[in-house]
């Protein structure tokens, strides 16, 4: 007799239990919990002097994660400092509650009448202040005197480990930049030479050396902090912080420029005898140390169709059926794929319904592990340069490396869009050095 | 219960004093309470919430533990509910009235979050397609009933005195999913 080879409803029931794997907390994910409830939890008040050393507060066995000295009184005055290897929260007196990334340095000095005096060397730093008398913080760049409860300031060298660089556009040359965001409330940002003043969802960079600039004056999230919750506040936090990236890469991209006005021929010249979107494999090799990796794509998100012949590329009227046609199926392509991807990691149809591609994108991005980008980048830039091996199986890849990947494949897919309907000399010659929107991508996952 | 199917079941608790030091709010015990149960949240809210969006799953189980210390002082230890079981019941809650207030459910998440491989991967999708596809004919509080039977072995009686549901119903109801599931089974089993 032959053995049956169906298997009995409970095993089968058992299997199908069996082949359902949950999903895994994130790395970071105890961290994240634990930071939201410091700052949804009201800040302790002190009831007598007291000094204590808080230290080591990674996992056992480990190096101090965060250094900090706090003294409060019994009445308001407290002083301390600050240095953060990791996300770490701490009080300032009575007066509010911080939480630093990494690389962050602050000191602080609170008055008996309440007053407080902070200084944030690095870092970015999210406070949330209680009323009390003034709120000063000093940066590099400026100070922000405070007269709102919720704000984000990041102090952001300038250095040559760039993460974000967009080519092509002018721009002035920048020492530190310190980047504020209001979340409620409002706070005055001035330099030696000028002052601003922010209100809830404003956002500004401050430069020592340029005064102050406004450079958005308004976050995209409708800020009604009368009755925003501090949960809703963390929320938030997290949710512009793919803004601030968009503001950091436009001070990468002032710091490019700045570079190659000092080094004339650095960056964007191309190759003899190549285009600038297919750099040589000696130039992919030299990149893989910077995982620096150069993409261009038609600038899908602002397309619409020509009307008439383009002379920037060439584009004869007789072309312009094809060309639009092409253009038209990969900004069609594009959407879907971003949205389909925002969907999956967001599960906000609606949004999906009314965002544009760049924001959902951006939220992708922001939704994604801290340091992916990097990971991501340094892959790729190894893959291109022939040092590892492309996946095989992109469906097991996160959602961000999918939008990366797919945003690096862009130009070529465009070209090969506009090659099945003019040729492929055609279509080679109207991307020419690059398509419109061009960009250089850098950063390892140890850069700092 | 039919099997027991990953680590999640796994019955550690925490202990009584780091559990005292967490209801004072000390930073490292909590730690350590979130570190002991963060992968059975995960495990419950993320196939209640199956194809929702991993962020969509990962503001729910922190939600949970949010909720979790806020009410961690009037947990009593040694009472009729383990830890594990009051936590969870509180993460069912959380992703009850997620479902309540979201979009139908895409697959794409569970396909994602597989291990498989090659044909594999198909039979495996297959399977959790009947899962998902007998979890659709609960109501929210039975699905959560479900998998708090099936993946993190709570009796019936915690189970519907956790959800407040009728312990007929709760029977009732979970031997019809079962039958159900079942039958998609073997259709998928005839179908190969």
């Amino acid at each position: 007799m032959q053995d049956d080879p169906t298997p009995s409803p409970d095993a089968a029931v058992a299997r199908a239990l069996d082949a359902w794997a949950p999903l895994a907390p994130p790395a970071d994910f105890v961290d994240r919990v634990l930071d939201a409830r410091a700052v949804t939890a009201p800040p302790p008040r002190s009831t007598r002097r007291r000094v204590v050393w808080l230290g080591g507060i990674a996992a056992a066995g480990a190096v101090a994660a965060a250094l900090a000295l706090v003294v409060s009184s019994p009445h308001r005055a407290a002083r301390g400092a600050l240095v953060a290897s990791q996300r770490t929260t701490t009080v300032l007196g009575a007066r509010g509650t911080v939480v630093a990334e990494p690389a962050s340095e602050l000191t602080w000095r609170v008055d008996d009448d309440g007053a407080a005096d902070v200084t944030q060397r690095t870092g970015n730093v999210f406070y949330r202040v209680e009323r009390g008398g003034p709120f000063v913080v000093h940066t590099p760049a400026g100070d922000v005197r405070v007269t709102g409860t919720c704000f984000r300031i990041e102090v952001e060298p300038m250095t040559p480990n760039t993460k974000l660089l967009l080519a092509g556009l002018a721009g002035a040359a920048i020492a530190s930049t310190v980047f504020i965001t209001v979340y409620e409330g409002h706070v005055i940002a001035e330099t030696r030479s000028a002052r601003t003043e922010l209100a809830a969802g404003g956002q500004a960079s401050l430069s020592g050396a340029d005064g102050t600039t406004v450079v958005a004056g308004t976050l995209a999230t409708p800020t009604d902090d009368t009755h925003t919750s501090r949960e809703e506040l963390l929320v938030r936090t997290r949710a512009q912080q793919g803004q601030l990236n968009q503001l950091r890469a436009r001070v990468a991209l002032l710091e490019k420029t700045a570079r190659s006005a000092e080094a004339p021929g650095a960056g964007d010249i191309p190759e003899p005898g190549r285009t600038w979107h297919d750099p040589s494999p000696e130039k992919l090799a030299e990149w893989v140390a910077d995982c620096h990796v150069r993409t261009d794509e038609p600038g899908l998100d602002r397309f619409s169709p020509l009307t008439e012949p383009d002379k920037t590329r060439d584009i004869a009227a007789s072309e312009l059926a094809g060309y639009n046609a092409a253009m038209t199926e990969m900004t069609k392509q594009w959407k879907d794929l971003v949205r389909s991807l925002y969907v999956e990691t967001t599960g906000d149809t609606a949004g999906a319904d009314t965002l544009s591609s760049e924001a959902m994108r951006r939220e992708i991005e922001d939704k994604s592990p801290p340091g992916e980008h990097n990971v991501i980048l340094q892959r790729v830039a190894q893959e291109r340069a022939g040092l590892a091996t492309s996946p095989a199986d992109l469906s097991k890849t996160s959602t961000l490396e999918l939008l990366m990947r797919a945003s690096f494949r862009l130009g070529d897919q465009a070209e090969a869009a506009l090659a099945r309907r003019l040729g492929a000399e055609r279509a080679h010659a109207i991307r020419g050095e690059g398509w419109d929107a061009r960009w250089e991508l850098g950063g390892c996952p140890s850069s700092p | 219960m039919l099997a027991a199917p990953s680590p999640q079941t796994d019955s550690a608790e925490i202990d009584d004093r780091t559990l005292r030091l967490a209801v004072a709010g000390d930073r490292a015990a909590s730690r350590a309470l979130v570190e002991m149960y963060q992968v059975r949240v995960f495990a419950l809210v993320s196939r209640m919430l199956a194809g929702r969006g991993r962020a969509t799953i990962e503001d729910a189980a922190q939600d949970t533990f949010l909720q979790v210390f806020r009410r961690l002082g009037s947990f009593a230890p040694g009472g009729a509910a383990r830890l594990s079981t009051w936590i969870l019941t509180i993460a069912s809650r959380r992703a009850i009235d997620e479902l309540r207030k979201q979009r139908p459910a895409l697959l794409a998440d569970v396909e994602r979050t597989s291990d498989a491989r090659g044909d594999d991967r198909a039979v495996r999708r297959e399977l959790i397609a009947a899962i998902e596809g007998a979890l659709r004919e609960l109501s929210p509080e039975l699905r959560a009933a479900f998998l708090l039977r099936e993946y993190h072995g709570l009796d019936y009686a915690a189970i519907a005195s956790a959800l407040s549901i009728d312990l007929g119903t709760v029977k009732s109801r979970l031997s019809r999913a079962r039958a159900a599931l079942r039958a998609r089974l073997a259709e998928v089993h005839d179908a190969g």
